[in-house]
């Protein structure tokens, strides 16, 4: 408790100059990020790390007029908005309230980017947002994660995720070549294990102590951080013979990716592994 | 396929497949319900699927067992770019469309353009799928419909609900039972050919022992 009042009061410190902060010492904020935002200012700090806070300033209202714009109501029941509506039983009991500012932040987004349009996996990053801010403020947060986070992860043809697909798998080369042995041999697709994990951030995989840790390291360091942690997952999934015992298939190392060991998401492991 | 030895522990063994299944269609039609009613014979709902989830199913049959390896994949329009890196490889495929839904059929059908490309005829097994029998009162596409479409293209065809537990198993069973008449067929051509001794699961599926 100590350590967490005194982690508190730095990390107020860092907000209330943050400019001062990120131009001269950007290397202690990454530090701190990685030793984990205390819980009770995390909220602000992601505002502060992503530039969302910049972003609400110079838009004033604008999230208002989007949340409250039409949308062109699509032919048929199964409109985009159901799987926003259902998105919200990913938060824990007791938040069900949040479920009607997760449509709004969505539909903003919607309206927002048209263009591009409302991606399923995007009601998961809202969602952890929400639980930390308002609907505005998570709003341009939201757009921030989106455009300058993980840029094209959300637009048609997904091929920002097919190429980082790639780049995973051709870093996984370096870091487990067990790993990659075993994932080229089967013909395994990049595409099939990594997309939920990049495009949610983690969010629906680990368990929700890590998402936090994760998603403070990924504010201040961005996208680098899903790469290390997708990279640690499949090397203490995959990374040894004893391992790949069990995975003679592809459905069978399919099945093991989907249903992680929880001792390699737990909190201590990943973070420090990371 | 095996002779049994009668009256010894040999008598009950049958060939054993493993099978790839994969579930394509529109966006809330009810892909993850149908495979979470079959395996777990329960209905929640669930969230959007993103990129694949999976299930597996062993059927214990007269003639052999089988074993399904179902993928279940995103609906989203988003995700059509990727999918035939889900598709690679399947022996049978599940096109559902939502009956309270046309548009969903309409989406089916391209799908199964899709796969048309990707799959000579025999290669697999095809059956379309109208879900949600227990929205019958708000229903878009008649059965006619569904059923004139399924026999033009020679798929199968079944209309079920994975809430209500309607046909899903039969749904199933019915792949099941198409992908084994088509391992006779195959094997039974092979060996008209002169090849007798000719095992039933070299052709596609992997060979188990049960």
């Amino acid at each position: 408790l100590e350590v967490l009042r005194q982690r508190e009061s730095k990390w107020l410190d860092m907000l209330n100059n943050w400019d001062k902060w990120m131009a001269k010492k950007h290397k202690k904020i990454r530090l701190r990020c990685q030793k984990g935002i205390p819980p009770s200012l995390r909220g602000r700090a992601w505002q502060y790390l992503s530039g969302s806070k910049v972003k609400l300033e110079q838009n004033i209202g604008k999230f208002d007029v989007s949340a409250a714009g039409d949308l062109v109501a699509r032919p048929g029941r199964g409109c985009w908005w159901r799987g926003a509506v259902l998105g919200w039983l990913l938060l824990p009991p007791g938040l069900g309230h949040l479920q009607q500012d997760l449509f709004r932040v969505l539909k903003a987004y919607t309206l927002y980017r048209p263009e591009e349009g409302y991606c399923q996996a995007q009601a998961p990053i809202a969602a952890v947002l929400l639980m930390h801010m308002p609907a505005e403020q998570a709003f341009w947060c939201l757009v921030q994660i989106c455009e300058k986070y993980l840029p094209g992860y959300y637009s048609e043809k997904l091929e920002a995720i097919q190429l980082d697909g790639q780049i995973l798998f051709s870093l996984l080369h370096k870091v487990s070549p067990v790993a990659y042995k075993h994932l080229s041999k089967q013909k395994i697709d990049p595409i099939l294990y990594m997309t939920e994990w990049f495009m949610c951030a983690f969010s629906r995989t680990l368990p929700w102590s890590s998402v936090l840790r994760v998603w403070d390291m990924f504010f201040c360091e961005g996208v680098k951080i899903i790469f290390r942690v997708g990279l640690v997952l499949l090397k203490h999934t995959l990374g040894s013979s004893d391992k790949l015992k069990s995975c003679q298939g592809q459905y069978e190392t399919m099945e093991r990716l989907r249903a992680l060991s929880p001792k390699i998401m737990q909190e201590t492991f990943l973070v420090q592994e990371v | 396929a095996q002779k049994a030895m009668p009256g010894t522990s040999l008598e009950g063994i049958r060939p054993a497949y493993i099978y790839k299944i994969v579930l394509l269609g529109s966006t809330s039609v009810g892909k993850s319900s149908l495979a979470y009613r079959y395996v777990k014979n329960d209905f929640k709902e669930s969230l959007p699927t993103v990129g694949c989830s999976f299930f597996t199913q062993t059927l214990n049959l007269e003639i052999a067992t089988i074993k399904f390896e179902i993928w279940d994949t995103a609906g989203q329009e988003k995700y059509h770019s990727v999918c035939h890196l889900y598709y690679r490889g399947a022996h049978a495929a599940l096109l559902v469309y939502d009956i309270a839904n046309k548009e969903t059929l309409k989406r089916a059908k391209l799908w199964l353009r899709d796969l048309e490309k990707e799959f000579l005829p025999d290669e697999i097994v095809i059956a379309l799928v109208g879900n949600k029998m227990d929205l019958a009162a708000e229903r878009e596409v008649t059965t006619e419909e569904g059923e004139e479409f399924a026999r033009t293209k020679g798929l199968l065809f079944m209309e079920t609900s994975a809430k209500s537990n309607h046909q899903v198993n039969d749904t199933f069973m019915a792949v099941a039972q198409e992908l084994l008449q088509r391992e006779q067929e195959k094997a039974s051509a092979l060996s008209a050919h002169g090849r007798s001794t000719v095992h039933l699961g070299e052709s596609g599926a992997k060979m188990g022992c049960c």
